[in-house]
C-alpha cells in the first residue's frame, strides 16, 4: 500500500516548494531569532530536491536560496551563519566520507585524522607555532595564506590517505574498521604528545590563534564569510562526487564494494582503487580541516576524537552510504540535531528546572546524548532502513543516446572480431 | 635501576594480560562461529564492572558486606553479574544482530557499532540518575599483598584477578571439549550448514555463544573494578580495542590463541609503559602505551592475519 | 600451439591437497572441458589460472610466458576472463553498468581526467558504454540494460556474467559451470551459445561442467580430475570409455559390473 502511495508520488509541485520558501524567508525576515523559520528555509533545499521540475529549475532555485536568500535574510545574525557554516563543513566531510564508505565500500573508522592532518597544516604554519622547528622566525603566516593552504591541506591529507592506506587497506573487510579506527586513534595520540622531543603540535595546549582568511585586504572571519567558503568547497565536492560516481574509477569503487573477487576478474587492481578512494576522502577532508582551522581560530588534539568519526559516518550511512543527496541529508540532519535541536531541549528543560518543575542531574543534559542518539540512529538504520534515508540509485542510461552514437556504426572490442570473421548471426 | 622494576612490570603485566585473555575469548567465539566482530563486547564487559560494582555498593548500603567473607562476596558478585551480562549478550544478539543474518557484513557491523555507543549511554545515564555521578569506586574487596621471593609484591586482588581468569579459561576449555553443547559450537564453526543438516540448533549455538561470551566479558568486568578501583562507562572502549587485539593476535576464532595472545598483549604494554620512556630518553614514554598496542594489532594483520595459532584460510570463490 | 599451459599444479590448504602435480594443456582456439566429481579440485585449478590462488608448486604459461604469482587483476588485463560458479554480478549496478566494468583496463581515466571532466575523457565513456550495450545485444539481453543486475532472473544473470566477461576483450575464457541450474533447454541455447563464442569471436574456452550431455557434446577435449589429480584426458569418446573415469564417478562396483 504505502509502496503503491509512493510510485504514484511525482514530486512536490513547484509551487509548494515555492511558497515554502517565501514564507520561511519572511517569516525570518521579521521575526527575530526563529529557529522554526531557519530550519524551514535550510529544509526548503530537501523538499527541493523532492520537487517535481527539471534539474535545471532546482538547481537555479537551490543556488538562489544558498547564495542570495540565506545570506539575505540570516546574514545579519551570527548563530545563524554558524549553524549554517558549521552544517556545511559536515556536508562536505561526510561527501568525502561517502567516496570511501559509500561508493569504495570501505569502513572507515579513522576519517577525522585526516580532518586533523589539514587543521594541523594550516595550523601550524600560519601561527608562531612553526617558529619552533623552522628556524628563521617566518612564521606566523598572514590570512592570505588561507588559499594556498587549501590546496596544501588537501594535499597533506592525500598524502596522508595514501601512506596510512597502504598498509591498511591490504587488511580485508571488518577488519579494516578496527584497523582504521586504531590509526585514527594513534593519530590523535600522536598529536597529543608531539610537543616533544620536538615541539610540532604544541601538544594538549592547541595551537592559537589561527588567523583568519584574508582576501585585497579583508579579513573574513566573521560566519557571513566562512558560509560562503564552505559553499564554495561544497559545490566543489559535490562536483567531485558527481562527476566520480559515474566514471571509470566511481564503477571501480562500487564493484569493490559489491564483489571484491569478481571485480578483481574485470582487471581492477584492489590496492591501487581502495587507495584512490581513499586518498581522495583524506584530501576532500583535508580542505575542510584547514577551513575548520581558520573559523575556530583554535584546534586542539580534543577536536579529532572518535566521535567525531562516528559523527560523520552516521551522517553518510543515516543519509544512504553513497547516495549523493542522501550524505547531504544526513549531514545537515545530524549537524542541526546536534548543535540546535539538541540544545534548543537542553535549554528548554534547563528553564523548567528553573521554574522548580523537573529536577535533572547535569549529566543528564540532552547536549550530551550524542552517544544515545548516534548509538539509537546506527541500530535503526542498521535494521529497517539500511540504504538510508536517500537510497542510492543508479543512474539510467539513456539508451536512445547510445543506439545514436557514432561510435555504434561498427562493433567495439572484441565484438570487432564478428565484422572480420564472416559471421551469419546477428540482429 | 630499570632491572629492579622488571618483576613488577611482569606482575602488572599479567594481572591485566589476563583479563584480555578472558575479554578476548568472547571476541574469538563469536568471531569464529558468525565471522563477525562483536563490537559491543568491550561494553559488555564494561556493563559488568558496572553490575558487579553496584551489587557490591547495593550489598554494603544494607550493611550485609562488612561481615561478608571477601572470597564469598566476590563469588556472589561474580554470579549476578555472569547472569546479567550473560542476558544482555543474548538480548543484544537477538535484537540487534540476528535480524540482520544474511545481510551485507558491514551492516551487522554498524548495528554493532551503534550498540556499544548506546550502552556507554545507558549506563551513564542510569548511573547519573541514581548516583548523580558515573565515575565509581567500587569496594575493593582484597587488600594487602603477598610477596614472590622477595623481588616483587603481588596485591592479593591482582593474584584473584589471575587464578580467577584462569579457572574461567580452564571451566570454558573443558565446557568446549567436553560436553555436548561445546562440540555443536564447535561443529557450527567449523559449517553452519552441515551442521543444521546434523541436527544441530544453529540459532540455540549461536546464542549459547553470544551468554558465554558475554558473562565471560562480565565477569571480567567484575575483576577489572576489583583490581583497578575506579570505573567509567568509557572503560570497556580501549580495553574492548585491546582484548581484540589480543584475539588477533592469537588467531582469531582460535581460543586458546585468544589466551596467549591476551596475557602476551598484556606483559608486551606493560613493559613498553614503563621501558619505552627511559629508553627513548623520554622522548616517547608510557602515553604512547595504546598507541604501541594498536600498531601490534596493525602489524600482525599485516604480516600474519591468521596470528600466531589460526590456520590461514582463503575465500571461497 | 598450446595458448595456455599449466604444468604440474599443487595447491595444498592445511593437510588437504586440491590439486596434485596437474598438467593441463590447451589448444588456441579449442572448447576444453575440465570435469570430475564433486570435491576433484576443478574450480582449485580455475582459481590457480586466474591467479586467485598461488600454485604451491607448477608453473602456468600464458603463450609460453609465465603468469604465475601475478595477481588476478594482471591475469585479467592478460587476456584470461572466467565467470564463477555462484554468479558473482554488482547486483547493485545496472546490467549496462556491469559490463562497462569489463571494459575498466583498457580506460584511461585517472582522479585528475574524471574531475576536470576532459573530452577525451567523455568520448572514452561514451565508447564504452556503446560497447557494452553491444555486448548485452550480443547475448541477447540489451532489454534489460538499465535494470539492477541482482533483480535479474537467473538465466539473465548467467548472460550478463559473460557479457561482462567478454568485455575485458579476451583470448581465454573460463567457464565454471555455465549451465548449472538451468533446464534442459536452457542448457541447449547455452550450448550452442558457448560454439558461437569460439567460432564468432575466436576466443579459447574452457569450462568446468556436470551435465555430461552438454560436455561430450560440445567439447573437443576433456582432462579428467578426480581427488586432486589428473586421472585421464582425451576427446569425449575416449573418455567415455577409460575405465578409470568411470570408475572415479559410479566407484568400484560399477567397472566390475559393466
Amino acid at each position: 500500500m504505502a509502496n503503491l502511495v509512493w510510485k504514484s508520488f511525482k514530486g512536490i509541485p513547484l509551487y509548494v516548494t515555492l511558497i515554502w520558501i517565501a514564507v520561511f524567508s519572511l517569516l525570518l525576515h521579521f521575526l527575530d531569532k526563529s529557529v522554526l523559520s531557519f530550519l524551514g528555509i535550510l529544509s526548503s533545499i530537501v523538499l527541493l530536491y523532492f520537487t517535481n521540475t527539471s534539474n535545471k529549475i532546482k538547481l537555479a532555485i537551490g543556488a538562489l536560496v544558498l547564495i542570495v536568500i540565506i545570506p539575505l535574510v540570516a546574514g545579519e545574525n551570527r548563530y545563524y551563519m554558524e549553524v549554517a557554516s558549521q552544517v556545511g563543513i559536515y556536508v562536505a566531510m561526510a561527501l568525502g566520507l561517502n567516496i570511501v564508505v559509500g561508493f569504495a565500500g570501505l569502513l572507515d573508522l579513522g576519517y577525522v585524522a585526516f580532518f586533523a592532518a589539514g587543521a594541523y597544516a594550516y595550523a601550524i604554519f600560519s601561527t608562531s607555532q612553526a617558529n619552533e622547528f623552522i628556524a628563521g622566525n617566518l612564521f606566523p603566516l598572514s590570512g592570505d595564506w588561507f588559499w594556498p593552504f587549501l590546496i596544501v591541506g588537501l594535499i597533506v591529507a592525500a598524502i596522508f590517505g595514501i601512506l596510512l592506506g597502504l598498509p591498511v587497506l591490504r587488511v580485508k573487510g571488518d577488519y579494516l574498521a578496527i584497523v582504521t579506527l586504531g590509526f585514527g586513534e594513534i593519530i590523535r595520540i600522536v598529536f597529543n604528545n608531539l610537543d616533544k622531543p620536538i615541539n610540532i603540535t604544541n601538544g594538549p595546549q592547541g595551537i592559537t590563534p589561527i588567523p583568519a582568511p584574508e582576501l585585497f585586504g579583508i579579513k573574513m572571519g566573521t560566519p557571513f564569510y566562512f558560509y560562503f567558503i564552505v559553499l564554495f568547497i561544497i559545490a566543489f565536492i559535490v562536483l567531485a562526487n558527481i562527476r566520480f560516481e559515474h566514471s571509470r574509477l566511481g564503477r571501480a569503487w562500487i564493484a569493490i564494494r559489491e564483489d571484491e573477487l569478481a571485480a578483481q576478474s574485470m582487471g581492477i587492481s584492489l590496492l591501487n582503487t581502495k587507495l584512490a578512494a581513499f586518498a581522495t576522502g583524506a584530501s576532500f577532508a583535508g580542505v575542510v580541516g584547514v577551513i575548520f582551522a581558520a573559523k575556530q581560530t583554535f584546534i586542539d588534539p580534543t577536536s579529532f576524537t572518535l566521535m567525531e568519526s562516528i559523527g560523520i559516518l552516521v551522517m553518510v550511512i543515516l543519509g544512504g552510504s553513497g547516495s549523493i543527496p542522501g550524505v547531504i541529508l544526513g549531514a545537515a540532519f545530524v549537524t542541526l540535531l546536534q548543535v540546535q535541536l539538541l540544545k534548543e531541549f537542553s535549554n528548554f528543560l534547563h528553564s523548567l528546572q528553573q521554574s522548580g518543575i523537573i529536577n535533572l542531574p547535569n549529566q543528564l543534559d540532552p547536549s550530551k546524548f550524542q552517544r544515545l542518539v548516534f548509538g539509537i540512529m546506527l541500530i535503526f538504520v542498521a535494521l529497517y532502513r539500511p540504504n538510508g534515508l536517500i537510497p542510492a540509485k543508479r543512474k539510467t542510461n539513456d539508451l536512445g543516446a547510445i543506439k545514436s552514437s557514432p561510435f555504434s556504426s561498427g562493433k567495439l572490442g572484441i565484438l570487432s572480431k564478428l565484422s572480420q570473421s564472416s559471421s551469419t548471426k546477428q540482429s | 635501576m630499570l632491572l629492579s622494576i622488571l618483576p613488577q612490570v611482569l606482575v602488572d603485566g599479567l594481572t591485566l594480560g589476563f583479563m584480555y585473555a578472558v575479554v578476548a575469548l568472547g571476541y574469538t567465539m563469536v568471531y569464529g562461529i558468525l565471522e563477525f566482530i562483536n563490537f559491543a563486547h568491550g561494553e559488555i564487559f564494561m556493563v559488568g564492572a558496572f553490575v558487579g560494582t553496584e551489587v557490591l555498593l547495593i550489598t554494603d548500603a544494607i550493611g550485609a558486606l562488612e561481615g561478608m567473607n571477601p572470597y564469598v562476596a566476590l563469588f556472589m558478585t561474580l554470579i549476578i553479574t555472569m547472569i546479567l551480562t550473560g542476558a544482555l549478550g543474548v538480548g543484544i544478539e537477538r535484537l540487534a544482530y540476528r535480524p540482520l543474518r544474511g545481510a551485507p557484513r558491514l551492516v551487522p557491523l554498524i548495528s554493532a557499532i551503534g550498540v556499544s555507543f548506546l550502552l556507554q549511554d545507558v549506563v551513564r545515564f542510569t548511573e547519573a540518575i541514581a548516583r548523580n555521578e558515573f565515575y565509581l569506586n567500587t569496594p575493593v574487596l582484597f587488600s594487602g599483598t603477598v610477596s614472590v621471593f622477595g623481588i616483587a609484591t603481588i596485591p592479593i586482588k591482582g593474584l584473584v584477578v589471575i587464578i580467577l581468569a584462569i579457572v574461567l579459561m580452564i571451566a570454558l576449555t573443558l565446557f568446549i571439549g567436553k560436553t555436548k553443547w561445546g562440540i555443536a559450537m564447535r561443529a557450527v564453526a567449523l559449517d553452519p550448514s552441515t551442521a543444521s543438516l546434523m541436527t544441530i540448533n544453529v540459532d540455540k549455538v549461536i546464542m549459547l555463544t553470544f551468554l558465554i561470551g558475554s558473562s565471560l566479558g562480565g565477569a571480567t568486568g567484575v575483576l577489572f573494578a576489583q583490581n583497578y578501583g575506579t570505573i567509567d562507562p568509557y572503560i570497556g572502549f580501549i580495553l574492548g580495542m585491546k582484548a581484540f587485539t589480543a584475539a588477533v593476535l592469537g588467531g582469531i576464532g582460535n581460543l586458546r590463541g585468544a589466551m596467549v595472545g591476551g596475557v602476551l598483549l598484556g606483559m608486551l604494554e606493560s613493559l613498553a609503559g614503563a621501558y619505552m620512556g627511559p629508553l627513548t630518553n623520554q622522548a616517547f614514554g608510557a602515553e604512547y602505551k595504546d598507541v604501541f598496542a594498536f600498531s601490534i594489532l596493525i602489524l600482525v594483520l599485516l604480516f600474519k592475519p591468521e596470528g600466531l595459532f589460526g590456520e590461514a584460510v582463503k575465500e571461497k570463490v | 600451439m598450446a595458448i595456455l599451459e599449466a604444468v604440474g599444479l599443487t595447491k595444498r590448504f592445511g593437510g588437504l591437497v586440491a590439486n596434485q602435480d596437474v598438467t593441463i594443456k590447451i589448444e588456441k582456439g579449442s572448447i576444453t572441458a575440465v570435469i570430475g566429481p564433486n570435491g576433484a579440485g576443478k574450480t582449485t585449478f580455475f582459481n590457480m589460472i586466474t591467479g586467485f590462488y598461488e600454485p604451491d608448486e607448477g608453473e602456468i604459461l600464458l603463450a609460453g610466458k609465465s603468469i604465475k604469482g601475478l595477481r588476478p587483476d594482471q591475469i585479467a588485463t592478460r587476456g584470461i576472463t572466467r565467470t564463477f560458479q555462484n554468479i558473482r554480478l554488482f547486483k547493485q549496478m545496472t546490467a549496462l553498468e556491469n559490463v562497462m566494468v569489463g571494459t575498466h583496463s583498457r580506460l584511461s581515466a585517472g582522479l585528475l581526467g574524471i574531475l576536470f571532466n576532459t573530452k577525451r575523457i567523455r568520448e572514452e565513456e561514451e565508447k564504452a558504454r556503446v560497447e557494452a550495450y553491444q555486448l548485452l545485444e550480443y547475448v541477447g539481453i540489451e532489454h534489460i540494460a538499465n535494470e539492477a543486475a541482482g533483480s535479474l532472473p537467473y538465466g539473465l544473470q548467467r548472460r550478463l556474467e559473460i557479457a561482462r566477461a567478454l568485455a575485458t576483450n579476451p583470448q581465454i575464457i573460463l567457464l565454471d559451470e555455465p549451465a548449472a541450474g538451468m533446464n534442459p533447454r536452457e542448457t541447449v541455447e547455452m550450448t550452442e551459445f558457448i560454439r558461437l563464442l569460439k567460432k564468432e569471436l575466436d576466443l579459447t574456452i574452457i569450462l568446468i561442467e556436470h551435465d555430461m550431455k552438454l560436455v561430450m557434446g560440445l567439447s573437443e577435449y576433456i582432462h579428467v580430475l578426480d581427488y586432486g589429480r589428473k586421472i585421464a584426458e582425451g576427446t569425449p569418446e575416449q573418455i567415455r570409455n577409460n575405465p578409470s573415469v568411470i570408475e572415479a564417478y559410479l566407484g568400484k562396483s560399477a567397472t566390475e559390473v559393466s
